[in-house]
């Protein structure tokens, strides 16, 4: 029960400010929406068991990320938009798109489903450590470490490159 | 723990809304800054969808991939405000409107 | 001398024009004299060898085949390049090596002063080689290639003075004239091959009296289609409007090609093809009445030319037909004969028209000249024998050589050709005498230019002449008439001839009669054999008169009488206007049709589909173009478009 009224809970605040991510004028309000929807899905995480991942999304998500868009934002200081949305007819043709995309995405998600690992297959049963630092750990040195070890190169490459585009002067 | 409470549909649903306020964000509006706000919601989206198949499945394979999509929008965030300032540096704007230098 | 040293005959010029060819311009001129003059005089020497071995032989076995290698064999075609020496190609390869040599030794003389002297060599030494190739070829198709190859060289030394156009002009016109008649030729070589199945030479002529019946359509078609080849080449009409303008070319050219030898290929080939002309007489009798009409034609435009290398050409054209009438009654060695002697006295004659020209500084015309006999001495003396060799007066080489012809013809083709042959005999003699009179004698009409180097030739032009005027002379004597015996040359021919007689019927045996199986028949008539000479010599002689009179004891005569007969001397001072109906008629209709065909089909169809072809694609890429605005929430509305399907798609499955 206390579980439906949190979901309800985390998901409406997700989605309003989701909106007011999209809609609203003002740059920093923005952000800080965005924050507040990124919160909520650390919520979620945590009701999903995926106490790890929770974690993660708030440190390095909204710790790290969302400080370094106001980092920008305030760096540039950007005016407020006078003119929100694009004019003319890429603005119906988004809407149209983004609403046949969600048509979709419903479609799928609310179809029956079928197979092994359908829609309707009951939950599985949970490991005691499921979503835990311990569980990732294991799996993540083992199985995924290749792609781990590209990431680290990936990070190493962004690195660099964010250093070098936000010089003040090139040199040639 | 018996089944959850909340069922996985719902979840799906919510990420589904989630994603899409995120392509009209892309789509829709000027500042590029706010576009890549918009971008970073659809990941999150993703994420949210990837975890909830986690909790259905029982596998730990779904919180890896968040945790590597995390990684990957941290980099791109870096590199994406980086360019952002380049630009917004030579130009004084960051209306998406105002730059198209790839035009053929 | 071993007859294996045979291919060098041909090898040797050739590899002079390789020599001076590549080192033209860098070679001191005595090298370049002795490669090009050494090396037709080396196979001149190696040729003399194995016509010795070759007479050492007894007659059967006067034969001798050197296979150098295979050059096509694809399919049924198998071609080798081989040499074939036989009475007739060795009587040919003389001339060509012995002449040649002379002409060349007179070339460093007349050319002394000539700033691209190594191409010239290169090129007469060329010619040598393709000339050589013709006449020791063994099969149809090395002979045509030594056919276009002197075709070329034509080309090359009438236009040896590109810049200049009439020679460029001339040039051209010699070697598209003479394309025409190597279509016929080719055509010609065709027929041969899918009749035979194969070019070779004795396998052709020993098939061909099984092969074909005699007077059938495909005998008369190859010998016909091989004789528009030979009326190209030895300008006959009507394919000779391309020999007056050679003379364009240098004299030693003239001499060499347009007199002695290239012009003679076409009747070498008939000679070569008896066996296919006699069973094809309807070809023969073409072949006859194209020439006498040819030899008196010429002869009458030649009464009226000022240049002096102009009406030498006229006479040469005449001659030939002469020579193609001979063919045309079956007297291939008469034929031959006379193209030896022809040889001689032609070259003599155009070489001692260089010698006039180069003493002139220049001058052609012969209303300029006269009265030069005492001041180039040698030069008139070796002319004046080549002048009388030429009008046929005993006892010079052309008088033997000519009444053959008119007596064979009178047996064997009938009074009207033989009538035909003696007009053109007694008009031969008349204009010779004439080109001989206003040159050498009369008043001096020189300018002062031409006076002011007037000097005769160096050894270098007169010894060549002197040993020409020589042959001239006894050049004869190998064939005096059957009376008299001695028939030297048609004994050493005979061999080549003798298979005519394996072709069967009565037009055969008339045929083998006169190619000079010689002593048995020539008892027909010796009284008319003797009245015919004695006509011969009369006309000859009458001519000579009449040209007298008209240029020397009274020089006003010819103006007079062309003043009274102004149409008749417009119509031969003008050609008889062949060469304005060609171009009116031939030419001018190509020329537009080629025109249209560039304007209306390459310019407009070929160039159009492809020019069309890159500008659709620019413009295609244009409109593709209009997707790369550079907006980047475009591109992710696109994206989005395509993610819809790809969702869509995986939905749906």
């Amino acid at each position: 029960m206390i579980e439906i009224v949190l979901f309800a809970m985390f998901a409406l605040t997700a989605i309003s400010c989701a909106l007011g991510v999209v809609f609203h004028k003002n740059p920093v309000h923005c952000a800080l929406l965005l924050v507040a929807v990124l919160l909520s899905l650390s919520g979620l995480f945590i009701m999903l068991h995926a106490q790890f991942i929770a974690a993660l999304q708030v440190i390095v998500y909204a710790g790290a990320i969302m400080v370094l868009f106001l980092f920008v934002l305030m760096l540039l200081s950007f005016r407020r938009d006078e003119d929100v949305l694009t004019p003319g007819a890429a603005k119906g043709f988004g809407f149209l798109f983004a609403l046949i995309v969600l048509v979709e995405l419903l479609w799928v998600a609310l179809s029956p489903g079928g197979g092994e690992r359908g829609a309707q297959t009951p939950a599985a049963i949970l490991s005691d450590d499921f979503g835990s630092p311990a569980a990732i750990g294991r799996i993540l040195y083992t199985t995924w470490l290749y792609p781990f070890e590209i990431t680290s190169i990936l990070l190493l490459v962004a690195v660099v490159g964010a250093v070098l585009l936000a010089k003040r002067k090139f040199s040639g | 723990m018996t089944g959850p409470a909340v069922p996985l549909a719902a979840y799906q649903i919510l990420a589904g809304i989630l994603f899409t306020i995120g392509v009209i964000g892309v789509l829709v509006r000027r500042s590029a800054l706010i576009v890549f706000m918009s971008i970073e919601l659809m990941l999150n989206a993703v994420n949210l969808s990837f975890v909830a198949f986690s909790r259905q499945h029982g596998s730990m394979d779904g919180h890896i991939f968040v945790f590597f999509v995390m990684a990957v929008a941290a980099a791109e965030v870096a590199i994406g405000l980086a360019i952002l300032i380049a630009i917004f540096r030579k130009r004084e704007t960051a209306n998406v409107d105002d730059v198209h230098l790839l035009r053929g | 001398m071993s007859l294996q040293l045979l291919w060098l005959v041909p090898a040797l010029p050739l590899l002079g024009a390789l020599l001076n060819g590549l080192g033209a311009g860098r070679l001191p001129r005595k090298v370049v004299s002795a490669v090009g003059v050494g090396s037709v005089g080396a196979a001149l020497a190696i040729a003399l060898g194995c016509f010795a071995t070759l007479l050492g032989a007894p007659g059967e076995e006067r034969f001798f085949a050197q296979t150098l290698f295979s050059w096509i064999d694809s399919g049924d075609l198998s071609v080798a390049v081989r040499l074939g020496l036989d009475p007739l190609s060795a009587v040919m390869m003389l001339v060509v090596t012995g002449v040649g040599f002379l002409i060349h030794v007179y070339s460093t003389g007349y050319m002394n002063h000539e700033k691209d002297y190594g191409r010239y060599f290169s090129y007469l030494n060329l010619f040598t080689f393709c000339m050589l190739t013709l006449v020791l070829a063994d099969n149809f198709l090395v002979m045509f290639f030594g056919w276009e190859g002197v075709g070329l060289c034509s080309y090359l030394l009438i236009g040896f003075w590109y810049t200049k156009p009439s020679a460029a002009e001339a040039g051209k016109k010699a070697f598209i004239v003479n394309r025409i008649g190597d279509w016929g030729f080719l055509i010609g070589i065709f027929l041969i091959f899918v009749t035979f199945g194969s070019l070779d030479f004795g396998r052709v002529f020993s098939d061909a009296p099984s092969l074909l019946p005699l007077g059938g359509g495909v005998a008369t078609a190859i010998a016909l289609f091989l004789f528009v080849g030979a009326t190209g080449k030895s300008a006959q009409i009507p394919l000779y409007t391309w020999l007056p303008d050679a003379m364009e070319g240098p004299t030693p050219v003239s001499a060499l090609i347009h007199a002695a030898t290239m012009v003679t290929a076409g009747v070498y080939m008939i000679a070569r093809c008896h066996v296919l002309y006699a069973l094809a007489p309807t070809a023969l009798l073409v072949v006859a009445i194209v020439g006498a009409a040819t030899a008196l034609y010429a002869a009458t435009i030649g009464l009226v030319q000022k240049d002096i290398k102009r009406v030498l050409a006229y006479s040469t054209v005449s001659q030939l037909g002469y020579m193609f009438l001979a063919m045309g009654v079956s007297a291939f060695a008469a034929g031959i004969f006379h193209l030896m002697t022809h040889a001689f006295f032609k070259a003599l004659l155009f070489l001692g028209a260089g010698s006039v020209i180069h003493a002139l500084s220049g001058e052609q015309d012969m209303d300029r000249m006269g009265g030069l006999k005492k001041h180039l001495p040698r030069t008139h003396a070796t002319m004046l024998i080549a002048t009388l060799a030429i009008a046929g007066v005993f006892p010079f080489a052309g008088f033997f050589s000519k009444d053959e012809i008119l007596w064979k013809t009178f047996s064997n083709g009938g009074p009207i050709l033989w009538a035909a042959g003696v007009l053109g005999a007694f008009l031969t003699a008349f204009y010779m005498f004439r080109l001989y009179y206003m040159t050498f004698h009369g008043a001096d009409r020189l300018t002062p230019e031409s006076k002011a180097h007037l000097h005769e030739s160096p050894n270098s032009m007169t010894v060549p002449l002197m040993l020409l005027a020589v042959l001239s002379v006894i050049g004869g004597f190998i064939q005096v008439p059957h009376l008299q015996g001695g028939q030297r040359l048609d004994a050493f021919l005979e061999p080549v001839f003798a298979d005519l007689a394996r072709v069967g019927g009565a037009a055969a045996h008339g045929a083998a009669a006169a190619a000079g199986h010689g002593a048995a028949h020539a008892a027909h008539d010796p009284g008319q054999e003797i009245a015919l000479m004695v006509i011969s010599l009369a006309i000859a002689l009458a001519g000579i008169f009449v040209a007298h009179r008209f240029y020397v004891k009274d020089p006003q005569a010819p103006h007079r009488l062309a003043t009274r007969a102004r149409g008749w001397y417009d119509l031969l001072w003008n050609k008889y206007w062949v060469d304005e109906i060609y171009d009116a008629r031939i030419v001018q209709p190509i020329v537009r049709l080629s025109n249209r065909l560039w304007k209306e089909v390459d310019a407009a169809v070929v160039d159009g589909a492809v020019n069309g072809i890159g500008r659709t694609i620019e413009q295609g890429a244009g409109w593709l173009r209009l997707a790369q605005t550079g907006y980047v929430q475009l591109y992710a509305l696109i994206l989005t478009l395509g993610l819809v399907v790809v969702f869509g798609y995986l939905a749906l499955r």
